[in-house]
């Protein structure tokens, strides 16, 4: 697609006291992306043509050439209407304060990079992610960003799954994004519950760590609410990218089409637990489609979170089949970044008295209670205790949800 | 033409003594009852007026004048009906004045003369001048517990009347209520001990532990588990196992209950302390005392020298439970009205149970990755093999069978949605949670042990071990561990160095918090007292790990 070259257009009031971060074509995209029924396709098709500032005032005076544009898509003559009136009460200096306070930044494509130019200082979106939008059908014509666009700079890894992972895919993920972020990878995901939730929790660990988070909703909107915590440290450290205008609410439609961005942003995709049918295998799918190397953790076929990691394993989901990832050194050797071998928390931790290691044989990865743990071993509530208590501070095991239960992985 | 009759009335849960003065002298004819009587007391003319003409005895039509002394105390209830009656009868020349004197009167006359039960009479007995106390058969069965009056019944007014002109013997009490006070049901609430023993309880080695640290140092204990653990087995058998009420503390106890109107039939004082477990949609009052009527003590004066079970903890209003706060700490309730302020004992062990979160299996053990756990057959295998090696094979055998299945079976897996946990854990505030000493997760019994061969401790058994380590700390410093005051935890529950180590890191995560702290030292001295090491200060460290795991935080505190 060819990109087109924009006006600055007219200079804008400032906001605050402060000079304006966005300019108008900017804004107007902005504008444009929050119309009534606006969608994806409708939205590259006129940023395809005008200009945002053109295309807005096209809308305001129902030019003939938009229905030429928009003739492919549905229900259009309805919705011209709509987008009329619409268009017609945009505030562009409401809309600058708006964006400005919310701290997001906005980018365009196509487009040639410098109008995507904004928050003051701040480098400019990097040329490879635009290289990269610029060869994909699907791309998202306008994006809100809150962070570090650097971020996207780092070698990128997609990191996503259920939202309902067990014990080991918790631990998994979390040490998977741990050990990516200690060698300089971002880690994307969603920020939805679960594996999104541990992988970008791990890459966090590393204080120099960038993770990219890409959501669905406006990124004044936090959705899942639980998530707040993380979804303010990932936009401090981090960035954070969704597709959708300020204020847009969690649509059910919103989250596939977050999902595909997730594919267009990794360079690799690593799907930790996923049931036989869930958004992760929607994203492998989009990868498929990119030729991205996909990578899944093989898991026993008894377990239900494991079906769709297993499926995409034997080539059952899409047209591929995806490669086995075992540890951070199969997603490294595809980015072909060199392993640094660290000393592993197993190798740290100081082995365990007889008994307590004999209490640590009969625990397996459920949670134990210490009554059952004591009648099982044949000893003590005191001696159990005070066993599991050591064992605790050596980091052997850990309390969850009430129970004991060993520590799995590195973390 | 004048009478005293000695008689009482009650005032929140403490009855005050009476003086019912009847005066007939000359004037229009009229009846007047003076002294702050309440609707019901005032009523009491007409009751009065309608027993004597039933029985057969005179209404004089002159002035009649009775006094409540003293005039500015209210007073409440139809428990003055038989001294209005008797005073009248004196003042009227029916009945000799000395027969009266010595003698206290009370309850409710119908309008045929006949005698009913009124509420309360255990508490009033309490405020009489010592002597004879007359009252309605039941009435007078429960003052008689008191056993610091002799106390006669009767069923009718007409009998009272003939004994006390000496010309028929008192009467002897039905034999419906000879019955029942014969029938030596000594524990509260008609729960006999044989009913909720100790040793019913299988398996549940941390539970049945809980229960006697929380009976011997009067800990308060909260149980969570999903439905069908044990919660509410538990929670009953804690009167069973707690020391046995004293004389003192039992009358008290009576007492509040009486005042209360939860009057029961007992042949003797109860030592088996009282449980009550109010469902969770009593309101505020009904849990802390008050009402319009007069000021009633609520369940948690009821449940004074015993247990209090809130069984459904998350389903009360959290209003209700936070207002639980104040009376937790202090040991009384002062319920202040317009009226009156009265001040209800309310000091109470307090057990809770509750779900985790909605579905009720959150973390329950076995069930959060049901597949990896093979808990049950493990217990089987080894409970087969043990229990082969002494005789039964049969049990064996079947422990096994059993076991096996249940890996690789249906077990419930909670489903809740993480909002619907924290919607859910939110409704017990953070405050309310830290009174709680013990803390524990429960889960359902083994299928090996629910067949096992039931060798467990019985109450009888453990209440020995629980009144020795009572006795103990009352000796040490006067009151149960679990009510240390903060000076009093530096002094009885001393740290040693690696006991403060362990503390510290425990501290430095967040495990613990400064209130937590003291109550994981006073759980510890418990423990040490139910070993016998009353004289040691200095805690054990094992025997504060172990204090520690009953302090950890519970489920839903846990974020996801």
């Amino acid at each position: 697609m060819n990109s087109v070259v924009h006006p600055v257009g007219r200079p804008l009031n400032d906001v605050d006291g402060k000079p304006p971060l966005h300019n108008e074509i900017q804004l107007c995209a902005a504008a444009l992306s929050e119309l009534p029924r606006m969608t994806t396709a409708r939205l590259r098709g006129l940023l395809g043509r005008w200009s945002s500032i053109e295309a807005l005032r096209a809308i305001r005076e129902g030019d003939q050439e938009l229905l030429d544009v928009l003739v492919s898509c549905r229900d259009v003559a309805q919705d011209l209407a709509l987008w009329r009136s619409a268009a017609n009460r945009v505030s562009l200096p409401s809309f600058s304060a708006r964006y400005q306070r919310a701290n997001v930044a906005i980018w365009i494509h196509p487009g040639e990079a410098e109008t995507g130019a904004l928050l003051g200082n701040d480098p400019l979106w990097p040329r490879s992610i635009a290289q990269r939008f610029a060869d994909d059908e699907e791309c998202p014509p306008v994006l809100f960003t809150r962070g570090d666009v650097r971020a996207l700079e780092r070698p990128r890894v997609a990191i996503v799954g259920t939202r309902d992972p067990t014990n080991v895919g918790r631990a998994f993920a979390g040490q998977l994004g741990s050990e990516l972020a200690s060698h300089g990878v971002s880690v994307v995901s969603g920020l939805a519950l679960g594996i999104d939730t541990f992988a970008h929790t791990g890459a966090l660990r590393h204080d120099g760590s960038k993770p990219i988070a890409v959501v669905g909703t406006g990124l004044d909107v936090v959705y899942p609410r639980s998530s707040k915590q993380l979804w303010d440290r990932v936009a401090q450290q981090g960035l954070l990218i969704s597709e959708r205008p300020l204020g847009s609410p969690p649509l059910p439609m919103a989250f596939p089409a977050r999902n595909r961005v997730i594919a267009q942003l990794g360079q690799v995709l690593v799907v930790v637990e996923s049931r036989a049918k869930g958004g992760s295998l929607i994203t492998a799918e989009r990868a498929f489609d990119r030729g991205r190397p996909v990578l899944a953790v093989p898991g026993s076929p008894l377990i239900e979170q494991s079906a769709g990691t297993n499926n995409l394993l034997r080539g059952a989901v899409g047209e591929q089949r995806a490669m086995a990832c075992l540890d951070v050194g199969d997603v490294l050797a595809l980015l072909q970044l060199q392993r640094v071998e660290q000393q592993s928390f197993q190798e740290l931790r100081e082995t365990p008295s007889p008994g307590a290691l004999s209490l640590l044989a009969l625990m397996d990865f459920g949670g134990w209670n210490v009554g059952r743990l004591a009648q099982i071993s044949r000893r003590s509530l005191i001696e159990v205790t005070s066993d599991l208590l050591q064992l605790e501070r050596s980091g052997w095991v850990e309390r969850v949800e009430g129970r004991w239960q060993r520590k799995i992985g590195n973390l | 033409m004048f009478a005293a009759i000695s008689a009482a009335s009650l005032l929140g849960a403490q009855a005050r003594p009476v003086v019912v003065e009847v005066h007939i002298g000359d004037g229009l004819p009229g009846f007047n009852i003076v002294g702050q009587p309440d609707g019901v007391c005032r009523e009491a003319r007409d009751r009065v007026r309608a027993a004597l003409l039933s029985s057969g005895l005179v209404w004089p039509l002159r002035r009649v004048t009775v006094n409540l002394a003293p005039a500015d105390v209210r007073k409440v209830g139809a428990a003055l009906d038989l001294p209005i009656a008797i005073g009248m009868l004196v003042a009227l020349g029916e009945i000799p004045p000395d027969r009266v004197t010595g003698r206290s009167f009370l309850g409710e006359l119908g309008l045929d003369g006949s005698l009913r039960p009124f509420p309360g009479a255990f508490a009033y007995a309490e405020a009489l001048p010592p002597g004879e106390l007359i009252a309605p058969h039941a009435s007078a069965a429960a003052a008689a517990l008191l056993g610091s009056h002799v106390v006669r019944g009767a069923a009718h007014l007409v009998e009272i009347v003939a004994a006390l002109r000496g010309t028929d013997p008192w009467p002897d009490p039905p034999d419906s209520l000879l019955g029942s006070q014969l029938g030596g049901v000594t524990a509260g609430d008609g729960a006999t001990e044989a009913a909720h023993d100790l040793g019913d309880v299988r398996g549940q080695p941390m539970g049945r532990l809980a229960l006697e640290i929380a009976a011997a140092g009067l800990h308060h204990l909260l149980l969570v588990g999903p439905p069908g653990a044990g919660k509410t087995m538990l929670a009953e058998r804690l009167p069973g196992i707690m020391s046995p009420l004293s004389r003192a503390e039992a009358i008290e106890a009576l007492r509040i209950r009486s005042a209360a109107g939860h009057e029961t039939p007992l042949s003797a004082l109860p030592t088996v302390p009282f449980l009550r477990s109010p469902h969770h949609s009593a309101s505020a009052v009904a849990m802390l005392g008050g009402g319009t009527a007069w000021l009633r003590p609520g369940e948690i004066s009821c449940a004074h020298h015993g247990v209090l079970f809130l069984d459904e903890l998350g389903e009360f209003p959290a209003a209700v439970l936070d207002a639980l706060r104040q009376p937790l700490e202090r040991g009384k309730i002062c319920v202040d009205r317009a009226s009156a302020s009265v001040v209800f004992p309310a000091n109470f062990l307090l057990v809770a149970a509750t779900n985790p979160c909605p579905c009720g299996w959150r973390g329950a053990s076995g069930t959060s990755d049901a597949l990896w756990n093979n808990t049950s057959r493990e217990l089987a295998a080894t409970s087969a093999g043990h229990e082969t090696d002494r005789d039964s094979d049969s049990h064996g055998e079947a422990g096994a069978n059993l076991g096996a299945p249940m890996t690789f079976g249906k077990k419930p897996v909670c489903r809740c949605s993480s909002a619907a946990r924290s919607r859910y854990a939110r409704r017990l505030s953070g405050p309310f949670l830290d009174r709680f000493d013990l803390r524990l997760a429960v889960d359902r019994p083994d299928p090996v042990d629910l067949l096992g061969l039931g060798e467990e401790c019985s109450s009888a058994e453990v209440r020995s071990r629980v009144s020795l380590a009572r006795e103990a700390a009352q000796q040490r410093q006067g009151c149960a561990n679990g009510r240390l005051h903060p000076a009093q935890v530096d002094r009885f529950c001393r740290l040693s160095p690696s006991g403060r180590t362990l503390l510290d890191g425990q501290l430095r995560t967040g495990e613990l918090t400064a209130r937590g702290l003291a109550r994981v030292r006073r759980v510890a001295r418990t423990l040490m007292d139910l070993q016998g090491q009353t004289d040691e200060l200095v805690l054990d460290d094992q025997q504060l790990f172990l204090a520690l795991e009953l302090r950890r935080r519970v489920v839903f505190e846990e974020s996801q």
